[in-house]
């Protein structure tokens, strides 16, 4: 398990708390400037931080209240730079043959490294040098070089930022077939959201150098802490309302923050006050398309503005008619969209499902 | 043809050229990485002979190597030699005048190594003796030998430091320069002229290695 505590006021602020276990994969999200290759080049000992420790397992790489700080060359991390890094005037085999423990040199140290290149798919490919490698072939050689030291803790940083979309499909595959080999816990920093709820087990949001929620993708996606956190995992539609109870249990929720509006059923956890302005968010699985008014809570009538195909998946914007400032964004699949028939201007009817309502607090409202 | 003055000038480069070789790539590796706040005032001092009037930096050395200076009594007692006027002093005075020309090129080659290349090799494990060996020197060897030369040919045309310190003394401090300049001064036009086209073909020479050093940078730093 890998455990991190960091703490610092400048130049990068940081107040981070995470933990990965032993095969996990953890992607750190956030804007640009977020502080998350920062907590990365923290882990590998690249980045002195004011107060922090760092952990894996038994071993303390860094603990400022006692004055231990495992140099980064001694730390066994396996770390894969955004844009590669490789040493230009080596070939792919010395490349990785260079990251070696020492103890592997001469025949024994080549034959691992032609293993390494070839677990990678670059056989054939070792005399070559970085410039001479397509993007993915040279974030191959940056994997296999990273594996070399045997990671106890493997890194990576927009490992997969800088590749064309099908390339990055490959080496998504390849990430899911490491994993199975390498059971050490991998923390990957990554502004895609796409990519982060593919491989991650848990995201990590970070924002302003800040730990705002971490937990499983499904999770922070329909559950986000709050609004912030909900805009940072993309999600499109941030609600405003006021909250308010309707008996045990019950909640009504006023969509909008006007006294004209819709009411939405919802549960009470008790969390709030009567009449508490609130921010919501719904996870597009707990909301129903259908072309008449369906029986059950949460129906409301919207009005097709316009929709988009995007191959398999068509998007499609809905306006409310009782509340026309109110938007909705969903995604069907195409074929269920070509079903449907839709045509802007459509009238249709979206079923909420109470359980998939998800209320936030605010600030300032 | 002043055979004598010319090896001398060869033997003079050559050891300058030899002696600043480690001194340049440690001091042209901590000034590329170093936030140092001193680290431009080292820079200044460091690039002063490049400004200097080559008599006023010969003027000053001569004073610092003199027999009433602390470093010429030391060296006096030493050898029982002086060093004002001598071919160590000769050779002190041209690693001086010379550092600006074999640091700053060493100096630039290792600043253009990435930053992301340095984390890269210290994830790799590789201990900073290893990553110079490994990673800094092979990409940094241009700007090394560049520097160099620029040092050879460039002790190699030096007159006003050398003619202060060293005076004229055949075969101890009489190096090629001196001797176009006594020639002309004895009206030996055909022996100043053969020297003088010697010295122009190695400088030219010089700079053509350094061009091409500079352009045949092969493939990016980046990878």
């Amino acid at each position: 398990m890998l455990k991190l505590e960091l703490h610092q006021v400048g130049p990068i602020a940081l107040n981070v708390q995470l933990h990965c276990a032993q095969g996990e994969l953890l992607a750190l999200v956030g804007p640009s400037g977020s502080g998350k290759t920062s907590v990365l080049r923290a882990i590998a000992g690249l980045l002195d931080v004011e107060q922090g420790r760092v952990e894996l397992g038994d071993a303390v790489w860094l603990d400022t209240a006692r004055g231990v700080k495992v140099p980064a060359e001694r730390r066994p991390v396996g770390m894969v730079f955004q844009h590669y890094a490789l040493f230009p005037h080596l070939s792919a085999l010395d490349n990785v043959r260079l990251a070696l423990p020492r103890s592997a040199d001469g025949r024994s140290g080549k034959d691992a490294a032609h293993r390494l290149l070839q677990d990678m798919q670059l056989d054939g490919l070792a005399a070559r040098r970085p410039h001479q490698l397509s993007g993915g072939q040279r974030q191959r050689v940056a994997l296999a070089r990273a594996l070399a030291r045997s990671p106890g803790v493997l890194l990576l940083d927009e490992a997969f930022a800088a590749v064309d979309q099908p390339t990055r499909q490959a080496l998504y595959d390849e990430l899911i077939k490491l994993r199975e080999r390498v059971g050490v816990p991998i923390v990957m920093v990554t502004h895609d959201l796409r990519e982060a709820r593919l491989l991650a087990d848990r995201m990590c949001i970070i924002e302003a150098g800040q730990t705002l929620q971490d937990g499983p993708p499904e999770q922070l996606m329909s559950r986000p802490r709050n609004a912030r956190v909900a805009a940072l995992v993309g999600l499109r539609d941030i609600h405003a309302g006021v909250f308010h109870k309707a008996g045990p249990g019950q909640a009504r929720l006023r969509w909008g923050e006007d006294q004209a509006g819709l009411d939405l059923h919802t549960a009470d956890k008790g969390r709030l006050d009567d009449g508490t302005p609130v921010r919501w968010v719904i996870a597009g699985e707990h909301v129903q398309v259908h072309l008449r008014p369906p029986e059950g809570p949460n129906a409301v009538a919207c009005t097709l503005e316009r929709s988009r195909s995007l191959g398999e998946i068509t998007t499609i914007e809905c306006r409310l008619q009782n509340a026309p400032h109110a938007l909705l964004h969903l995604e069907l699949t195409t074929r269920y969209a070509r079903q449907l028939a839709l045509v802007p201007g459509s009238p249709l009817f979206l079923q909420l499902a109470p359980q998939g309502i998800h209320i936030m607090p605010v600030k300032n409202p | 043809m002043d055979w004598q003055a010319l090896r001398l000038s060869v033997w003079l480069a050559l050891a300058t050229a030899l002696i600043l070789l480690p001194l340049g790539v440690l001091a042209g590796r901590w000034l590329a990485g170093s936030r140092h706040p001193l680290r431009p005032l080292a820079e200044a001092l460091l690039a002063l002979p490049l400004v200097l009037p080559p008599t006023v930096l010969g003027y000053y050395l001569l004073v610092a190597m003199g027999g009433a200076s602390p470093l010429g009594q030391l060296y006096q007692q030493l050898t029982g030699q002086t060093l004002a006027f001598s071919f160590s002093g000769l050779l002190l005075a041209s690693l001086i005048f010379n550092i600006p020309f074999a640091l700053m090129p060493m100096q630039r080659a290792f600043e253009a190594i990435p930053a992301e290349l340095y984390d890269a090799a210290r994830s790799c494990g590789l201990s900073p003796w290893r990553t110079l060996w490994h990673i800094e020197l092979p990409l940094a060897w241009r700007g090394i030998l560049s520097g160099l030369i620029m040092t050879a040919a460039h002790t190699l045309g030096e007159f006003g430091v050398v003619l202060m310190v060293g005076g004229s003394i055949p075969g101890e401090t009489k190096t090629i320069a001196i001797s176009i300049y006594d020639r002309v001064q004895g009206f030996d036009m055909q022996a100043a002229g053969l020297m003088s086209a010697t010295l122009l073909t190695v400088s030219l020479a010089t700079l053509l290695s350094t061009a091409w050093l500079t352009r045949r940078r092969g493939p990016g730093p980046r990878g």
